[in-house]
């Protein structure tokens, strides 16, 4: 039953996904349609993902792992469901310098597609994992002084906070206008300042609260058993 | 032929993906249109609306619907000004095509995430990469013994005479303590899963999935189906048969041969998750009524 049964098939499509992705952000800019902006950016985003779930297929990893990022990823479903604030950013960056860049888009992208089972699956939810994966993504690249320094740690999780508005104000007006309208993106970032800033202070009180104990007890799990 | 929910997860899939797109793409009034009778039709068949839904999806047709003439100012046929801005009633349309374009897709994904149970999901995940399907199962099993774990660790602790949530540094506290434990425990219980994955042979072989949905000749057909129903409408899309415009008059809604194939397949793509879904609860009636 299953499609993509083929290996071989699985890895054409992890080759061609990198030309498809450039293929359709330049069609999405020239060709003549009402609304191409929205396709374009739905389908590069729906692209991007796949692109790195094929390229993780590829890698070995150690059972350990897997079942760490899935440990996070559940934390990290959970502490949605708390009103207002959300530990998912704190969670996911903490994931990212602990466990890799890799780990982090993982937990992050895994956490929006789980948490929308239960607040709706819909167009936006291809963003949203976008945006989380993106935010553990650069936090891995970014682990050294993440960890070193605390007053980077909590730059990072402000400029998070105010990224992932900023993409999902993005998503917002494209999905309104069909095109992106600059006055109505200005607009939209202005309405949801509140939130934007909820999810700045929010991702910064829960990074400074759980990077230690987080951070020591991911370490005690990685020298303990050698993940 | 089942009931449209119980096909193949790939074939639902597709079946609304398929419908959901057109009217998130053009702002041609017959497609957008179609796109919401078919995607409240089928919340209506399958009892997946609330009236408290409908009423607040109502509400938000009509404010999204008002946020358009107040930053777009084109069109000719001005209805009244307020501050010096003209408000047209091409802004005011444009506005209700909008509001019907995200309405339309807010149904169908409605009835996708009802639909789609995590079974249907990680079925459909295995397709394309079993080791995230594997990430995706585990997460997902863990959300509720996480959740059980937690209310264990607060009953121990409130039968140890830990617990003293009188004030609210007191409750902070003890969630913090709650919380820790939860999290060593749980990395813990995740490294125990691992090993005993590995004992039973993980990343010995190939991965393979269970595979809980029989992909059907029916699910082939529905898969097949869609996609046909759908090339007139891109087509006319592609082509601009379809085209519409709001500004600076509206335009007359095109009537040409394509653009008229284009109606007829979407429409018939629109109702056709709602008749598969209607098809299966009538089958199912009368079935039960023999018994």
């Amino acid at each position: 039953m299953m499609v993509l049964k083929n290996e071989r098939l699985r890895k054409l499509l992890g080759q061609l996904l990198p030309v498809l992705i450039l293929l359709v952000a330049v069609l999405g800019s020239i060709l003549p349609f009402e609304r191409a902006g929205l396709l374009a950016s739905l389908i590069t985003a729906i692209l991007s993902l796949l692109l790195f779930v094929t390229g993780f297929e590829k890698k070995k990893t150690g059972s350990r792992r897997m079942v760490l990022v899935a440990v996070m990823t559940a934390l990290s479903v959970i502490g949605r469901f708390i009103p207002l604030v959300k530990p998912v950013t704190a969670l996911t960056v903490l994931t990212a310098i602990r466990l890799g860049g890799e780990a982090g888009f993982l937990t992050g992208a895994l956490s929006a597609l789980i948490s929308d089972f239960w607040f709706g699956i819909g167009p936006w939810t291809p963003f949203q994992m976008l945006a989380w994966g993106m935010i553990g993504r650069i936090a891995g690249w970014l682990a050294e002084p993440l960890k070193k320094h605390r007053a980077a740690l909590v730059a990072y999780g402000a400029a998070a906070g105010v990224l992932f508005s900023m993409i999902m104000d993005v998503f917002t007006v494209l999905w309104y206008s069909g095109g992106f309208d600059p006055s109505l993106y200005a607009a939209a970032i202005v309405t949801a300042l509140p939130h934007t800033l909820l999810y700045s202070v929010s991702n910064v009180a829960f990074l400074l609260l759980f990077e230690r104990p987080f951070g020591r007890k991911l370490e005690r799990i990685k020298r303990l058993y050698d993940v | 032929m089942r009931a449209f929910s119980d096909c193949h997860p790939a074939a639902v899939a597709v079946c609304l993906l398929c419908a959901a797109l057109p009217p998130m793409v053009s702002m041609n009034p017959v497609l957008l249109l179609t796109a919401l009778t078919g995607g409240l039709l089928l919340l209506l068949v399958r009892r997946g609306a609330t009236g408290a839904f409908l009423l607040s999806s109502a509400g938000l047709f009509l404010l999204l619907a008002m946020i358009n003439p107040i930053f777009s100012h084109k069109g000719e046929t001005v209805l009244l000004v307020i501050n010096d801005r003209p408000i047209t009633a091409e802004a005011i349309l444009y506005g209700f095509a909008a509001s019907a374009s995200v309405l339309s897709a807010l149904f169908l994904f409605r009835s996708f995430t009802q639909i789609m149970t995590s079974d249907r999901l990680l079925c459909l995940t295995g397709m394309l990469s079993p080791k995230t399907a594997l990430l995706l199962s585990s997460a997902l099993r863990f959300v509720p013994l996480f959740s059980a774990q937690a209310g264990r660790v607060r009953a121990a602790r409130r039968g140890m005479g830990l617990a003293r949530p009188d004030s609210p540094a007191a409750r902070f506290r003890e969630n913090t303590a709650v919380l820790s434990t939860m999290v060593t425990w749980s990395l813990e219980n995740g490294i125990v899963t691992a090993d005993s994955m590995a004992a039973r042979g993980y990343g010995v072989g190939k991965r393979t999935q269970a595979g809980l949905f029989r992909f059907r000749r029916a699910d082939g057909a529905v898969i097949l189906l869609s996609l046909l129903l759908t090339l007139p409408t891109l087509v006319g899309m592609m082509s601009g048969q379809l085209a519409y415009s709001y500004y600076p008059a509206l335009s007359g809604i095109p009537l040409s041969l394509p653009a008229a194939a284009a109606y007829l397949s979407f429409g018939l793509l629109s109702l056709m998750p709602a008749a598969l879904e209607l098809r299966g609860i009538v089958k199912w009636n009368f079935l039960q009524s023999r018994i």
